[in-house]
């Protein structure tokens, strides 16, 4: 028992300076009697919102929540439309259905088996997991947001990236694509958004199989350099 | 049970889904408005926190995982947080809190959501009611009010160190009696 473990309820209540919810967060991570603690506040507590009495909701606050999103209805109808443009539909309906049965987003796995369909008709048959995925965070100044995947196609994996909202680029930058282990970098593919600063790309990492755990987007004046140079637009963990 | 596909819904989302972003949002509007209403008594910050709610669940801010438990009792948390801190900064700020009572209505719309939660509700109220007042009002003034501990014992005249354990016996109390009569506390 620790000091800190008697801040548990004001944590839960969140009655805490911003320092001592900082510094019980550390101590949370470490103190697996906590965790168990708090768990149990969870499930102690789990029951009593439905205590509360139906409110009538305001009949603007949908249409107020949906303003707010960034208009991507034209980055669907691309990526949702080529599959169907391109070689035959026996490939594509299978994909439908693993992706239908798994968790992919629809989006993004559908422009990874356009690519992939390009190179081999068949690949789409072939057992395709998700490892991991992660919401890259922006860095301060930028709207950009991104979704990260790690899939595994059989033995191969690849790095899935969808982007949206990025700043438009001079002529001569280019928005790269990092893996990070560690402290060293490694490049993992060039974004080439559309004018609506959308874009979405899929990097095999055949060489890039260790123990990295972050991506991050860089904006660099050269492609594939040895470290990035540039400003970093968005970075996280996966 | 409700929400079977809330976590396939959520992924979704985050992917920037929207006809599975407005599948969640329909499901779980009326609760989550409803839940910050009762915190906070101020359909302002009700309506600020669902936005905020929503809004972060769709660009990912607020970051679901299988393990924080069900999806539900996740958003319900994350609900619950918001609008702490949301009632706080406004005591801060000198907001006129305004007390809505017209807006409670009854049942309209009964959706799956709507229909488990009326369930649940007379449930709780049931076994609430069978509780003794100190331990009603601990319930009150630790979950639904979120006062700090310190709070908690001045205002229930105890001493610092046992008020953890009074609100325990209270809440484990009152999932015992919802457990008894319904059966349906966790599922």
């Amino acid at each position: 028992m620790n000091k800190s473990c008697h801040m548990l309820i004001d944590y839960f209540n969140r009655t805490l300076t911003d320092v001592e919810m900082r510094q019980f967060e550390d101590h949370l991570i470490e103190c697996p009697s906590c965790q168990e603690e708090l768990m149990e506040w969870e499930m102690l507590t789990e029951d009593l919102p439905y205590e509360s009495e139906a409110v009538e909701v305001p009949t603007d606050l949908k249409a107020r929540v949906f303003a707010s999103l960034p208009d991507e209805s034209s980055k669907n109808e691309n990526v949702m439309q080529i599959p169907v443009k391109e070689k035959s539909r026996r490939p594509l309906g299978v994909a439908t259905s693993i992706l239908a049965a798994g968790l992919f987003a629809s989006l993004v796995a559908n422009a990874f088996l356009f690519t992939e369909m390009q190179k081999e008709p068949d690949i789409a048959q072939s057992e395709i997991q998700l490892i991991g995925q992660s919401i890259l965070a922006p860095e301060e100044g930028t709207s950009a947001s991104a979704v990260a995947m790690l899939i595994a196609d059989g033995d191969q994996e690849v790095l899935l990236l969808d982007a949206t909202d990025l700043p438009t680029l001079s002529a001569d930058e280019l928005y790269q694509v990092w893996v990070i282990e560690g402290d060293q970098p490694y490049p993992a593919g060039i974004v080439q958004p559309n004018e609506t600063g959308t874009g979405t790309v899929s990097h095999p990492l055949a060489d890039l199989s260790g123990t990295w755990d972050t991506v991050a987007i860089t904006i660099e004046k050269e492609p594939n350099l040895p470290a990035p140079e540039g400003q970093i637009i968005l970075a996280g963990g996966i | 049970m409700i929400g079977t596909d809330d976590v396939q819904l959520y992924y979704q989302t985050v992917a920037h889904n929207r006809h599975s972003f407005e599948q969640l949002y329909d499901r779980y509007e009326k609760l989550v408005f409803s839940f910050s209403y009762r915190l906070t008594n101020n359909r302002t910050i009700a309506e600020e926190v669902t936005q905020d709610v929503f809004l972060k669940l769709w660009n990912g801010t607020n970051q679901y995982a299988e393990d924080k438990g069900k999806f539900s009792s996740w958003l319900l948390t994350v609900t619950r947080n918001k609008s702490i801190d949301e009632l706080r900064k406004s005591k801060r700020h000198a907001y006129e809190p305004m007390l809505d009572k017209d807006s409670l209505t009854e049942e309209t719309v009964s959706t799956e959501v709507t229909a488990e939660w009326n369930e649940r509700r007379e449930l709780i109220r049931t076994a609430i009611a069978e509780l003794r007042a100190e331990q009603q009002e601990i319930i009150e003034l630790f979950y639904f009010k979120g006062f700090s501990q310190s709070k908690i014992a001045e205002h229930c005249k105890l001493p610092l160190g046992t008020v953890k354990g009074r609100i325990r016996l209270a809440l484990k109390h009152l999932k015992g009696i919802i457990g008894q009569e319904g059966g349906v506390s966790n599922e």
